[in-house]
């Protein structure tokens, strides 16, 4: 639901500079619209891209200033904020379930087209993910074993959702960063 | 139902209004086929792979959030965005009575608790609302929370040796916060219906249930427990879903005149209060000897605080929710929606979370932002005194 002049409901605030869009449908019409974008396969990378973006910005939480992204977690807004007449320079979109669902079921040209937006943004994440796959799912596996015998139930449920966000984000990222190195 | 004369508004509304207003046009923005969809994040798990609409218990708050509305500013518009919203659940409801993609974190499941509950609440309140503005239809809403009642909670989770309901079907556990959302539909089905057997034979055994558990003795006194398990309460105390219980023992004191259960709201709400940090924010998490989770922090969540002060105030329980509204309002984004916590980053660990947020922080989640829907025109004294006009529709 665009507002008047096409921008998010809440009119008259100015957009920031990065915005991350969630959802397929999102995905797909950033894809359409946007020149530049970053795809992200999990929210840690997110955080990561937050970091390294805002150190020109810094987010001040206590005087709610500074704020360098807004994430759109509907095609409805992605759709709005690109048809404001400032829409963000970039469009980060982030979480596995998007990156599955855009890759499973839709055809992978264009699956590859969007990621090579990453490559020309000069988003360059690779690296790391390759190096850390498996192996934060594996520290978090072998941290639900002490705390299960430490009887700390609490943290050992805590661990199990890690080790399956773990593996299952960084396989697909890492799936399709290695798909994106053969292609652009 | 149509309306098609909306009466002028000033438009120079509150900030608290303006806000609010805010917040129902970012849920605008959230309606997928269906009903209201997006990403969840949640402290147990996020359901990120499903962005589907979920009937869930975001239908409650952003329900009693427009109802608010339309009481604060007239505008039928809000009226009309509630019954909307109480289609989608009559549209979501299967053969059995339970409603598609109830389990908000688990989602695409169906059969969440206390989710449908809580939306059988959301249902009553439009019911309510309508039957009191003369309109037509509004019996419709109340047979679907029947059906609800009836065919999941009394027909599969009820348990008549224990006289309470239980989270399962093998009848295993029983969760406190989930009781008491379910007390408040049982009320409200008996009160609209005019069948006292709803709240005397199910919901006051099963509120006594949990009542008997609440913890008296340590630091932690007035808390319950996250659950029962096997008859053991599991001694996890969360401040958030203990303020989830507060409005139902104040219900049930109003209805019975049992003093017991007014005690134990406040009770309940003065270890909400002690734990409440200086800039209104709550930990996620304390347990039995002292150790705390106590990030993420929720942010759009708080509001249930809110509501739970509030329900006592009545009762002459003096409660400063100031610090708690500014937590929220705070936490309000550019686009309306809210923030749905702070320290994600620090989930599981004590540091203290870096200056710059984690993404599920920034992530506004229909079924937090919901919750934030308290302050519309419960917290002022007196209800805003103008809304902004609402888009064309």
């Amino acid at each position: 639901m665009a507002g008047a002049n096409g921008s998010l409901p809440a009119l008259g605030l100015p957009l920031p500079e990065y915005a991350i869009a969630l959802d397929w449908l999102a995905v797909q019409c950033a894809h359409d619209t946007v020149e530049t974008g970053v795809l992200a396969s999990d929210a840690r990378l997110a955080s990561e891209f937050l970091r390294r973006t805002a150190t020109s910005q810094p987010f001040d939480p206590a005087k709610g200033q500074g704020r360098a992204v807004l994430i759109l977690p509907s095609a409805t807004q992605v759709e709005a904020v690109i048809a404001s007449p400032t829409p963000p320079a970039t469009l980060l979109i982030v979480t596995a379930g998007a990156l599955y669902r855009f890759i499973s079921s839709t055809p992978m040209l264009r699956a590859r087209t969007c990621l090579g937006m990453t490559k020309r943004q000069g988003y360059r994440q690779s690296a790391p993910i390759l190096h850390l796959h498996g192996e934060i799912s594996v520290l978090w596996s072998i941290a639900y074993r002490v705390y299960s015998r430490m009887g700390r139930d609490d943290l050992a449920g805590r661990s199990v959702v890690r080790t399956r966000e773990s593996y299952l984000g960084r396989w697909l990222g890492t799936l399709a960063l290695i798909t994106l190195q053969k292609d652009v | 139902m149509q309306h098609i004369a909306e009466p002028t508004v000033e438009q120079t509304p509150t900030a608290l209004a303006q806000s609010a207003a805010n917040c129902a046009y970012w849920l605008e923005t959230m309606r997928v086929q269906g009903g209201f969809g997006g990403p969840v994040v949640h402290w147990w798990q996020h359901a990120l792979m499903f962005t589907g609409a979920g009937i869930d218990w975001r239908y409650e708050g952003i329900i009693s959030g427009y109802l608010d509305l339309y009481r604060a500013s007239g505008l039928y518009y809000y009226l009309d965005r509630a019954v909307a919203a109480a289609n989608d659940i009559v549209n979501g409801q299967d053969e059995y009575g339970n409603y598609a993609n109830s389990q908000f974190q688990l989602n695409p499941y169906t059969a969440g608790t206390p989710h449908e509950a809580a939306v059988d609440i959301a249902l009553l309140n439009v019911a309510s609302r309508l039957k009191a503005e003369q309109a037509e239809g509004w019996e419709g809403y109340i047979a679907t929370a029947r059906r609800s009642i009836e065919n999941f909670y009394i027909r599969r989770l009820w348990n008549a040796e224990r006289r309470c309901f239980f989270d399962d079907t093998r009848s295993i556990t029983i969760v406190p916060n989930k009781v008491a959302t379910l007390f408040i539909a049982l009320a409200r089905l008996s009160e609209l219906s005019g069948d006292s057997r709803y709240l005397d034979a199910y919901g006051l055994p099963a509120l006594n249930h949990c009542l008997s558990l609440q913890n008296g003795r340590d630091e932690n006194r007035g808390a319950f427990a996250q659950y029962i398990e096997q008859g053991r309460p599991v001694n996890w105390y969360f401040p958030y879903y203990n303020a989830r219980i507060v409005p139902a023992l104040v219900l049930a004191h109003d209805l019975t005149g049992n003093d017991t259960y007014l005690a134990a709201a406040v009770s309940t709400m003065q270890f909400i209060l002690r734990h409440i940090d200086a800039d209104g924010g709550l930990p996620q998490v304390v347990y039995a000897d002292r150790r705390a989770n106590r990030y993420p922090r929720w942010v759009a969540g708080a509001g249930d605080v809110i509501l739970a002060g509030l329900s006592l105030v009545p009762h002459g329980f003096a409660f400063d929710y100031q610090p708690t509204l500014d937590w929220i309002l705070g936490g309000q984004l550019e686009s309306g929606g809210f923030q749905t916590a702070r320290g994600f980053e620090s989930q599981g660990s004590q540091k203290t979370p870096p200056s710059l947020p984690h993404a599920f922080d920034l992530l506004p989640v229909a079924g937090w932002t919901d919750k934030r829907s308290p302050y519309c025109a419960g917290c002022s004294p007196t209800a805003p005194p103008s809304l902004p006009r609402p888009p064309a529709r």
